[in-house]
C-alpha cells in the first residue's frame, strides 16, 4: 500500500481518481486476546468485510490421542481435563462412560470370567445411584462454569468489561466446589470409571444449595446488563446466523443446533447416568444468530440451577464407587493395605497394570457444555486403550467460521468465534 | 419434522432395528455385514468403492436422513492381536464414518479397511463437516483423500514430517524444536531423550484372557 504514494503515483492519481483496491489479506493471532487461545486467522478482507477465512489450528496440539495409548485407562483419565479446560468435568464424565460400557457390555459375554450375574443386569447396576447423582451435580455445575466463561469473556471481546468481572466472582465459587471435592480447582480428575473418587466433604451440599439459591439473581444481573442493551443488540443479533440444515451437514452439535430450532439435547435423547429422571427444559432459538445463542447459555444456566436442585434433593448416602473389585478398589484401600496382604496386592495391581479390558469398542457421547463431546475406545485384551479417539465439538465449530463470518466486518469474527465458544485444548487435542 | 417425544428407550433400540431393516432391503450390495450390537450400537462394514454410494443413501433417504457426519477417524490395526474381536486384518487402516440422524435418533459407526497403497474417495461433496475431519486423517494416519478441495495437514506443525498416530511413529517424534543462537531462529534437531521411555508389561502372566 505504502508505495502507491511515491511521487509517480501522486501525479498519475490526477489523471485515474479511481485507484485499484486491492483484497488484501491479514493475520490474526495466533496470540489475540479475542482468539480465545492460540488461533491463527488468515483473513481476507475486502475493506472491512471478510471473504475468507482460512483458520490454521493445531498451535496447541499435545498429541493427547496418542499419549492416551502409552497410559492404562486410569492414567489416561487427567487428560480429559486438560482437554477442555473450561469443562473439565463433563469430559471425565464422557471419558467414564466410555471405559465403563467397554468393560461392561463385553463383560456379560465373557465367558471366561465365571461369575452368575443377572442377564437384565448392565452397567448402571454396577455404578451406585449416588455416584451417578454426584456425576450430574458436578456435570451441571460444570456447565454453569462453562456458560460463565463462553457469555462473559464473548461481552468483554464485544465491549462489555462489568461480566466478567462479575462472572468470575462466581466462577471461582464454583471452582472452590472443585476443590472441594477433588483438591483442584480446575484440573480434578474427581470422575473417575466406577464411580467418582470419593464422597462428598461435609456441608458441600449445603454451600451448593446456597450458591444454587442466590445464583439466580446473578444471572438476572447479567440479563439486565446485556438482554436490552443496545449495543449487545448490535453487536449480536443477525450475525453469525446458521440455518437448521447448515447446522447438521457442518456436524454442530450443542448450543450451536439449539440456536437454529433444533431441540437436540444429549441429556434428553440418551439420558445416561439418570438424566431422565431430572425434569428440565431444553432451550431453542428461532432465528439461529449469535444473540440466540446467548440467550440459550442464560436459559441453560438457570436449567441447570434447577437440576442442581433437584439433585440435591434425591442425594441418598450410599456408596460413590462401585464394589466390582476388577475394576476399581475400595474407598478404603489405602487403609486395609496396612494391615493386609491381600489388599496390599489388589491396589497395586489395579495402580500398575490397572484393568484389562477384553477386545471391545465403544462410541460415548455426551452433552458437553460446548455441545456433543465423543469418546471411542478400542480395546485389545490389553491395560490400555488400543485406540482413543477424542470428538471436541469445537473442532467441526471453528470448521464453520469460514462460512459464518462470510460477507460480515472483521469485528463480527470476533463476535463469532465468541459465540462458538472455542477453547482451543480441545481443538487442537 | 423433528421427533421430539423423548420419552422412548434410551438405548434407541427399535429405531436401530428399523434403521438396520431399511438398510439391509434397500442396498444390500452396498454392505458387506450390518451389526446391532449387545448395546444397541449399529456397524456398518463395507468397502472403499461402495461407501459413498452407501453414505449418498444414507443422507438422502427419506426414510432414514442421517444428515449430519458427527466424526470420521481412522484406527492403525497394524498391531492388532485380538482374535476374539470381529475385525478384518487383512488391512492395516480402518476409517469410521459416525453418521448420525435426527429424524430417528440413530447414530451408526460405519467401516472401511484400507492398506497403505490404497486412498479413499472424499465425501465434502455429501458433508461439509468431513473436510476438516479428512484433513485431520490425512494428518495423523496419511491416508489421501481424493477429490479433496483442499487437502493440507491440520494439526501438525507447518513442514511436519511423518504420521504421528500410526503405530510405527514413536511416542516422542524424531525431532525436536530448539531456539539456534546463531541462526537467531528456531531449528529443528533430532530428539534427544535423558532417558529411555519406561513401558511396564504388568499383565498377569496367569491371565488367560489372553489366550482365548
Amino acid at each position: 500500500m505504502l508505495t502507491n504514494f511515491n511521487s509517480n503515483n501522486l501525479n498519475n492519481s490526477e489523471n485515474n481518481s479511481v485507484t485499484d483496491l486491492k483484497n488484501f489479506s491479514l493475520n490474526f493471532g495466533p496470540q489475540h486476546p479475542a482468539a480465545h487461545g492460540v488461533l491463527r486467522l488468515i483473513l481476507e478482507l475486502d475493506g472491512e468485510v471478510v471473504t475468507r477465512v482460512d483458520p490454521h489450528i493445531g498451535l496447541l496440539h499435545r498429541g493427547t490421542e496418542k499419549l492416551i495409548e502409552f497410559k492404562n485407562y486410569m492414567q489416561a483419565l487427567p487428560y480429559f481435563d486438560r482437554l477442555d479446560y473450561v469443562s473439565m468435568m463433563a469430559q471425565e464424565h464422557a471419558y467414564s462412560l466410555a471405559v465403563e460400557n467397554l468393560y461392561f457390555n463385553n463383560y456379560f459375554n465373557n465367558l471366561f470370567l465365571n461369575v452368575n450375574v443377572n442377564a437384565n443386569a448392565n452397567k448402571d447396576s454396577f455404578i451406585p445411584i449416588r455416584a451417578q447423582y454426584i456425576r450430574v451435580l458436578f456435570s451441571e455445575i460444570t456447565r454453569i462454569l462453562n456458560h460463565l466463561l463462553a457469555i462473559t469473556t464473548h461481552a468483554m471481546d464485544v465491549g462489555a468489561l462489568s461480566p466478567m468481572l462479575w462472572g468470575f466472582e462466581e466462577r471461582e465459587k464454583l471452582m472452590e466446589f472443585y476443590e472441594r471435592v477433588s483438591g483442584a480447582r480446575m484440573h480434578a480428575a474427581y470422575i473417575r470409571p466406577g464411580g467418582v473418587t470419593s464422597d462428598l466433604p461435609a456441608n458441600l451440599c449445603d454451600d451448593i444449595y446456597e450458591f444454587a439459591k442466590t445464583f439466580g439473581r446473578r444471572i438476572d444481573e447479567y440479563e439486565e446488563m446485556l438482554n436490552a442493551n443496545r449495543i449487545w443488540k448490535q453487536r449480536l443479533v443477525d450475525i453469525g446466523v446458521v440455518s437448521a440444515s447448515e447446522t447438521m451437514n457442518w456436524g454442530f452439535s450443542g448450543v450451536m443446533v439449539r440456536g437454529s430450532g433444533i431441540p437436540w439435547d444429549l441429556r434428553k435423547v440418551i439420558g445416561y447416568d439418570r438424566y431422565n429422571e431430572f425434569s428440565f427444559d431444553i432451550p431453542v432459538g428461532t432465528n439461529g444468530d449469535c444473540y440466540d445463542r446467548f440467550l440459550i447459555r442464560m436459559e441453560e444456566m438457570r436449567q441447570s440451577l434447577n437440576i442442581i436442585i433437584q439433585v440435591l434433593n434425591k442425594l441418598t448416602p450410599g456408596e460413590v464407587r462401585t464394589d466390582f473389585r476388577k475394576f476399581t478398589t475400595s474407598n478404603n484401600s489405602r487403609a486395609n493395605m496396612k494391615s493386609s496382604m491381600e489388599a496390599l496386592i489388589h491396589h497395586f495391581k489395579i495402580y500398575t497394570e490397572g484393568v484389562t479390558i477384553p477386545a471391545n469398542e465403544y462410541y460415548a457421547t455426551i452433552e458437553a457444555p460446548k455441545g456433543e463431546f465423543g469418546v471411542y475406545l478400542l480395546s485389545n485384551d490389553s491395560s490400555k486403550p488400543y485406540r482413543c479417539r477424542i470428538k471436541a465439538p469445537g473442532f467441526l465449530h471453528l470448521q464453520g467460521l469460514s462460512f459464518m463470518s462470510k460477507n460480515h466486518m472483521l469485528a463480527d469474527v470476533v463476535t463469532i468465534i465468541g459465540t462458538q465458544d472455542i477453547v482451543f485444548g480441545e481443538v487442537d487435542r | 419434522m423433528i421427533n421430539t417425544d423423548y420419552n422412548s428407550n434410551s438405548n434407541f433400540t427399535t429405531e436401530n432395528l428399523y434403521t438396520a431393516s431399511i438398510i439391509s432391503k434397500c442396498v444390500p450390495n452396498l454392505i458387506n455385514q450390518i451389526q446391532i450390537v449387545d448395546n444397541g450400537d449399529l456397524r456398518i462394514i463395507t468397502s472403499t468403492t461402495k461407501l459413498v454410494r452407501l453414505l449418498k443413501f444414507l443422507k438422502h433417504s427419506s426414510n432414514l436422513q442421517f444428515k449430519a457426519l458427527q466424526d470420521l477417524f481412522g484406527v492403525d490395526l497394524i498391531d492388532y492381536t485380538s482374535l476374539a474381536y470381529p475385525i478384518n486384518l487383512n488391512s492395516r487402516f480402518q476409517i469410521n464414518y459416525y453418521l448420525l440422524s435426527y429424524l430417528l435418533k440413530v447414530r451408526i459407526l460405519i467401516k472401511v479397511q484400507l492398506d497403505e497403497l490404497n486412498s479413499l474417495e472424499s465425501i465434502t461433496f455429501l458433508y461439509n463437516s468431513a473436510s476438516w475431519l479428512e484433513r485431520e486423517v490425512w494428518d495423523l494416519f496419511g491416508i489421501y483423500f481424493k477429490n479433496h478441495p483442499d487437502l493440507r495437514r491440520i494439526l501438525t506443525d507447518y513442514g511436519f514430517e511423518g504420521y504421528p498416530l500410526r503405530k510405527d511413529f514413536p511416542l516422542t517424534g524424531y525431532t525436536e524444536v530448539v531456539y539456534t543462537t546463531e541462526l537467531k531462529k528456531i531449528t529443528l534437531k533430532p530428539v534427544e531423550l535423558a532417558q529411555e521411555y519406561r513401558a511396564f508389561d504388568f499383565v498377569s502372566p496367569w491371565d488367560t484372557r489372553r489366550l482365548n
